[in-house]
């Protein structure tokens, strides 16, 4: 079942339709010539067997404890199998937190230098049903996007019904015959980056469109998410440092 | 330093000194830390699906097993294509020149970017150049290490440089009025990051 997307069109008229990950080619599996494998997380070892535990019961040189006892093998537990898991925070004492923690947001500059360290906002979700994306009405030719971003994420629409194809099939072909993407835009104005999840990260999303050469009644639209422009860091190794000041995110933000 | 990175085109060969950046290194980065009630940094750690087993860094094991349970090293293991039959490695594209193919722009759209690299010139072939600085885009094999399966490079240029995107090609199909494709769920989220699913 793929997620829904609320999604405008040029003239400002919107729709609801859906949405998946684009396939990409599979890496070749590893395994062996005569028998099947699988792959597995388990655990290593438990909290008695911990550097930090070892030393507290053996002192700094647990060396010999190691190989005359084997105490840091729980034969109950080592080698089990772990089939999923949920993600906890621990105390700075090692309990257990049961409530929600707090979160300080560290800024990083792009040397790599601590800026900042301020109390975390946090940011909603703004691809949802409520608000549609909508046409910024900034397009970009296909052959200067791609020399412009980077994108590590694609997702494909497709109609839900009849009405929808229509109205997919319609963007597709104006994007193809212009040889562009439009940028979408999220938020009440529809100006703001996507964030698909709470506090997740905000990207450019382009959404470009192509129609079957051999076939005008089969659409492609895809929606390429970029995090990342295609630029020169400040102070590469491959060129002599550059005095410019830091460059802003196209959001205005660090993340 | 890493042997450079090397393409044929028309007949000329040019080879590029190469840096891998990325995000932070253009922009920074924030990272959100979590406090306990203390205001102290707090730990993130797995519990285990049943309840029963806390799992701090350090405390999980990955690897490969047969049917009998037993461990397969992992210099044992062979790529095996879709047949399961073994498949020949492939060398490392680096210090050795790849032939260039001009694609077009929505084949390079088509790609989801694994990694960039910033390009310097050790010798440029002056067609090379020229295409480049019309905005041509090129496509080539890359594999930066010795594997069992040969990564694709996009070579772009702007105004900032020369920029190789390294990659695999997406496969999305077409949409038609009765039938909308159908998606596996990806087995390889982690390697897909995709944190919005």
């Amino acid at each position: 079942m793929y997620r829904r997307l609320h999604l405008t069109n040029a003239s400002g008229r919107d729709a609801m339709v859906s949405m998946a990950i684009v396939p990409h080619e599979p890496s070749p599996r590893l395994g062996l010539r005569d028998r099947p494998v699988t792959f597995r997380r388990y655990v290593n070892c438990t909290l008695d067997g911990t550097h930090e535990s070892l030393v507290r019961r053996f002192g700094e040189d647990y060396a010999d404890a190691l190989t005359e006892g084997d105490p840091e093998i729980d034969l109950e537990v080592v080698g089990r199998t772990i089939p999923g898991t949920v993600t906890i925070y621990l105390s700075a004492r090692g309990d257990v937190l049961h409530t929600t923690p707090t979160f300080m947001e560290v800024i990083f500059g792009p040397d790599g230098i601590e800026r900042e360290r301020r109390a975390a906002s946090n940011t909603p979700a703004n691809v949802h049903d409520e608000q549609p994306l909508r046409w910024t009405g900034r397009k970009i030719l296909l052959r200067e996007l791609v020399r412009r971003f980077t994108f590590r994420r694609t997702l494909q629409l497709f109609h839900v019904d009849g009405l929808t194809y229509d109205f997919l099939l319609a963007i597709a072909k104006q994007l193809d015959q212009e040889q562009c993407a439009v940028l979408l835009g999220a938020g009440s104005k529809g100006t703001d980056p996507l964030v698909f999840e709470a506090n997740g990260r905000p990207y450019r999303g382009f959404l470009a469109g192509r129609i079957d050469p051999n076939n005008p009644e089969r659409y492609r639209l895809l929606l390429h998410l970029s995090d990342m422009e295609l630029k020169r860091p400040l102070g590469d190794v491959l060129s002599p440092p550059l005095t410019a000041p830091p460059r802003a995110t196209p959001d205005e933000e660090v993340s | 330093m890493a042997k450079p990175i090397m393409v044929r085109y028309q007949g000329g060969v040019s080879s590029f000194e190469h840096s891998k950046i990325d995000r932070s290194k253009i922009y920074g980065r924030k990272v959100r830390l979590p406090l306990d009630p203390d205001g102290q940094p707090c730990e993130r750690a797995q519990l285990s699906e049943d309840g029963a087993l806390v799992l701090r860094s350090g405390m999980i094991g990955q690897g490969y097993f047969d049917g009998g349970g037993e461990w397969i090293p992992t210099g044992d293991l062979l790529g095996l294509d879709e047949q399961g039959e073994p498949l020949k490695r492939v060398p490392s594209t680096l210090g050795i020149p790849q032939e260039v193919e001009v694609i077009e722009p929505w084949e390079a759209l088509d790609f989801q970017v694994r990694s960039v690299h910033l390009l310097k010139p050790d010798k440029l072939d002056s067609s090379l150049d020229e295409a480049l600085s019309h905005g041509v885009i090129f496509r080539f094999l890359f594999n930066y290490g010795s594997d069992y399966h040969a990564e694709t490079a996009i070579l772009v240029r702007n105004d900032e440089g020369t920029f190789c995107l390294v990659g695999v090609p997406l496969l999305p199909s077409w949409a038609e009025p009765n039938n909308v494709p159908i998606y596996e769920e990806p087995s390889d989220l982690g390697d897909l990051d995709f944190e919005m699913f």
